[in-house]
């Protein structure tokens, strides 16, 4: 399908003084797997709960599936499905209660594929769900929003807490339904090596501002590493071209990282240290993050890469 | 409706016992106040324990209606972002339709089918029943819709208890410091007379249910929590405002006009002057100056038999020779030990003229002799003017009330008197070797869409062949009423659409029996009747008194 699944403009919350997300503005192709990525307080799940309708913009709007987020009514939400770590399930029903509760809700429930995810979660039927771990509660919870084959999933750190196999197992499962239904999915995480197997296209939230917003290939392709042995020691020059983040001089040795690499950035490297030996590494969606979490702590927050 | 049935199924299935729970107390509540055991058992340990058993009763109904409703609501939270039904597909609307519902057919059915099953079976009449429903009906609703709009504007059940429990702390202290401030404050020189008037009840039950509706409309509309709040604060402050001064008494029972048979010109007023009854006013609140009440003996003549009138107004002026006057009532009325005013009062005289003049005994100790307050002064004033003579004059407003016989049952268990929907039966007839203790059940409605004026009640043992009467003292044994909610208590406390009553009557009460009482033996109790006899208002007059040399102090 072409077009995009959720596109925010301007998306800003307040919360009294404090600016939980401020004049988000991106795109959620249909068919990604978009992973939003942040530290802890960076606005990742206020701007889920925006576009779920769970809170009001203050300003901005955004569009899911088409529709402006504040105007989300039954017969879109029947294409989403939702899983949060904050969530709250009704706990006094058993797991086949709440299948039975949900299925005639959604039109698109598909009870075979419903068994069949049953039988890969090893789900207890008839076990209260507040009696239920809290792995087995995010499977039900996943099950429950996966048996309709829900257009959109918005999963919002799901697996945050749970043990090394749980996590492997769900994020394997995932990627092997999205790439087999092509859902959109949008996760959020702070976990950088989680997401990197997963998504197709990344955001980074940093303080309630989006740093950057595009596909994973992209932006592994402009990163790079760059180490220049210099013939001195002399200090840095002042002035250094913008997308070169965290430069630093150790002896001899310049490093910085280049945010806006291309074929002729070798061109402006040997500009400013000329007649230098120059090695370019590739960068890990990790390192990129934890460039971007540094750069924003050391520079201007408002500084866009 | 597919769906709604879905949701609330769903939520049957959470609450069925609590549920369960609620039938049973309704039921057993409604047998126990139908079947009037606590009256009948003659243990008094196993009578005390029915007692306390039918106030829990009471109390459980309430709280059970304190649970299941945010249980319900909270179900489906409306405030938080949290709640696993905010990201399905559910219509909202439709989710508050079968909260509704459910409140409906498993909480407000089962208690009006059950009040209407006990005042059937009590012998409420049709035209009754009918009118009761609706009131049933309001209070209920309102009553829950109340709960269900705290539910919906919080979060959990503990914060929907601590809220409801502020508020009603805030109400009670509000209540309170009104009621210190205006008691303190008011000059209690008129006493209304109470012609019911229901059109400001149901007035705010409509604005509840209606506000109500609104609030719960919005919330589930917008989740938009304090927004609602506010909506909901104003409609309280509406409710409030519209039920105090609502203008238009479009239920209000009729005030009797002045029978014709009573003429004001003919009634003469005379002031036994020659010694008066000084009492401190007491107040609530510490006054800055102290008050005295200055009550006298005031004979009524000339009304025709079987009548009494009470002072309800005074308007009086009291002037002495330079030129101080005093023209305040405090308290309306004093009452005066029996020795100080042997006389009979004008009850018992009209209690007798309505039996047709028969000796009427009565234990003295319980006879009321209560004079008017001519003029309430300041101490100061008092210590002044009090020896001195003064000329008083004063406007007194009266309330008539006449008495009449409304049934004679004789003294055996299963004499009944039967009018509409009220009923009085005797229970039992325990003869004393010097006296009779009757129990009595005793059955009426009070609906409030057809308010009416009830009279005073005063049951009498008659022998007509002695040509004596002795006036029953009164003992209520046990008092049976279904609560429609928190309003049968607080909007108009002590009143039900069924009260059933069992009284217990005795002449002469044993500990306090005068050797110059008659003895009301077994030949006595053989041509005995048991009379009820009625006091209805019957209008209101005023008439002038002057009294000119009146002297406050004439000890």
């Amino acid at each position: 399908m072409i077009g995009n699944a959720i596109e925010a403009e301007g998306l800003t919350r307040r919360f009294g003084r404090k600016l939980a997300v401020s004049g988000l503005s991106f795109r959620v192709p249909h068919g990604s797997l978009f992973a939003l990525l942040g530290p802890n307080g960076a606005g990742k799940t206020t701007a889920i709960k925006l576009l779920m309708n769970l809170l009001e913009p203050t300003r901005g709007n955004v569009r899911v599936l088409g529709t402006d987020s504040t105007r989300l009514g039954p017969s879109e939400l029947a294409q989403i499905g939702y899983v949060s770590e904050n969530q709250r399930l009704p706990g006094w029903m058993t797991v086949a209660e709440l299948l039975a509760y949900l299925r005639p809700l959604y039109p698109s429930w598909n009870e075979a594929f419903c068994r069949n995810l049953l039988g890969g979660f090893s789900l207890p039927l008839n076990e209260k769900i507040k009696n239920l771990s809290r792995g087995m509660k995010v499977k039900a919870a996943l099950l429950s929003s996966l048996a309709y084959r829900p257009r959109l999933l918005v999963l919002d750190e799901p697996f945050s807490g749970l043990d090394p196999l749980v996590r492997e197992e769900l994020i394997r499962g995932v990627l092997e339904w999205a790439g087999e239904e092509s859902w959109t999915v949008l996760i959020s995480s702070q976990d950088v090596d989680e997401i990197e197997r997963l998504a197709d296209w990344v955001a980074f939230l940093d303080a309630g501002n989006l740093v950057l917003a595009e596909p994973v290939a992209e932006l592994e392709a402009r990163f790079r590493r760059v180490e220049v042995i210099t013939g001195d020691e002399a200090p840095l020059p002042a002035a250094l071209p913008a997308a070169w983040l965290q430069a630093a001089k150790a002896g001899r040795t310049v490093r910085f990282v280049d945010s806006r690499y291309s074929p002729a950035s070798g061109e402006a490297i040997a500009a400013v240290f000329p007649n230098c030996a120059v090695t370019l590494f590739p960068m890990s969606l990790r390192e990129v993050f934890l460039t971007l979490a540094r750069n924003r702590r050391s520079t201007s927050p408002s500084l866009e890469v | 409706m597919v769906r709604l049935w879905h949701y609330l199924a769903k939520d049957l299935r959470r609450l069925r016992l609590l549920v369960a729970l609620w039938a049973l107390v309704v039921a057993a509540e409604t047998i126990l106040a139908g079947s009037g055991a606590v009256a009948r058992v003659e243990d008094l340990r196993l009578q005390e324990a029915l007692q306390i058993l039918a106030s829990l009763l009471s109390l459980l109904k309430l709280m059970l209606a304190c649970v299941i409703v945010p249980l319900l609501i909270q179900e489906e939270p409306l405030v938080g972002t949290e709640a696993f039904w905010l990201t399905r597909p559910i219509p909202r609307g439709t989710l508050l339709l079968s909260k509704l519902s459910f409140v409906g057919a498993f909480m407000i059915v089962p208690a009006l089918v059950a009040e209407l099953a006990l005042m059937a079976t009590s012998g409420v009449t049709t035209r009754h029943l009918l009118l009761a429903a609706p009131e049933i009906l309001l209070k209920e609703l309102a009553w829950f819709l109340f709960l269900a709009v705290l539910a919906s504007l919080t979060p959990n059940f503990a914060r929907f208890a601590l809220v409801g429990a502020a508020l009603l702390a805030a109400l009670v202290l509000l209540g309170l410091t009104l009621a210190l401030v205006l008691s303190s404050e008011e000059v209690r020189a008129e006493i209304p007379v109470p012609v019911p008037d229901s059109s400001p009840v149901v007035v705010a039950l409509l604005l509840i249910i209606a506000v109500s509706l609104w609030v719960l409309g919005h919330q589930y509309r917008t989740r938009k929590t304090w927004r609602s709040a506010a909506l909901a604060l104003v409609g309280a402050f509406l409710v409030l405002l519209l039920s105090d001064y609502w203008p238009w008494p479009f239920l209000k029972a009729e005030e009797p006009r002045l029978e014709a048979r009573l003429d004001p010109q003919a009634v003469r007023l005379a002031a036994d002057i020659g010694k008066t009854w000084v009492s401190d006013m007491f107040s609530l609140r510490r006054k800055r100056r102290a008050q005295k009440n200055v009550a006298a003996r005031l004979r009524i003549q000339g009304l025709p038999a079987a009548y009494a009138a009470t002072p309800v107004a005074i308007r009086p002026r009291l002037e002495f020779a330079d030129g101080s006057a005093a023209q305040e009532v405090g308290d309306l009325l004093l009452s005066v030990p029996p020795d100080v005013d042997p006389s009979e009062p004008l009850e018992f005289s009209a209690l007798r003229q309505a039996l047709g003049g028969l000796r009427l005994h009565y234990d003295e100790r319980f006879r009321p002799s209560m004079w008017p307050v001519f003029v309430t002064v300041d101490d100061e004033f008092f210590s002044r003017h009090g020896k001195e003579p003064g000329e008083y004059s004063a406007d007194f407003v009266f309330r008539v009330d006449r008495y009449q016989v409304v049934c004679r049952l004789p003294l055996r268990p299963g004499a009944r008197y039967d009018n509409g929907s009220e009923h009085v039966v005797v229970t039992d007839v325990l003869r004393q070797s010097e006296g009779c203790t009757v129990i009595l059940r005793e059955s009426n409605v009070n609906v409030l869409l057809e308010p009416r004026m009830r009279p005073t009640t005063r049951y009498l043992f008659v022998n007509p062949g002695a040509n004596e009467a002795a006036l029953a003292r009164e003992f209520p044994l046990q008092a049976s009423a279904l609560h429609a909610g928190l309003w049968d208590m607080t909007m108009e406390p002590g009143t039900a659409r069924l009260m059933i009553r069992y009284l217990e009557l005795r002449f002469p009460e044993e500990r306090l029996a005068r050797k110059e009482l008659p003895p009301i033996n077994e030949s006595w109790l053989s041509q005995g009747q048991l009379v009820r006899i009625d006091a209805p208002y019957a209008g209101r007059f005023s008439k002038p008194l002057r009294v000119p040399g009146f002297r406050m102090d004439t000890r």
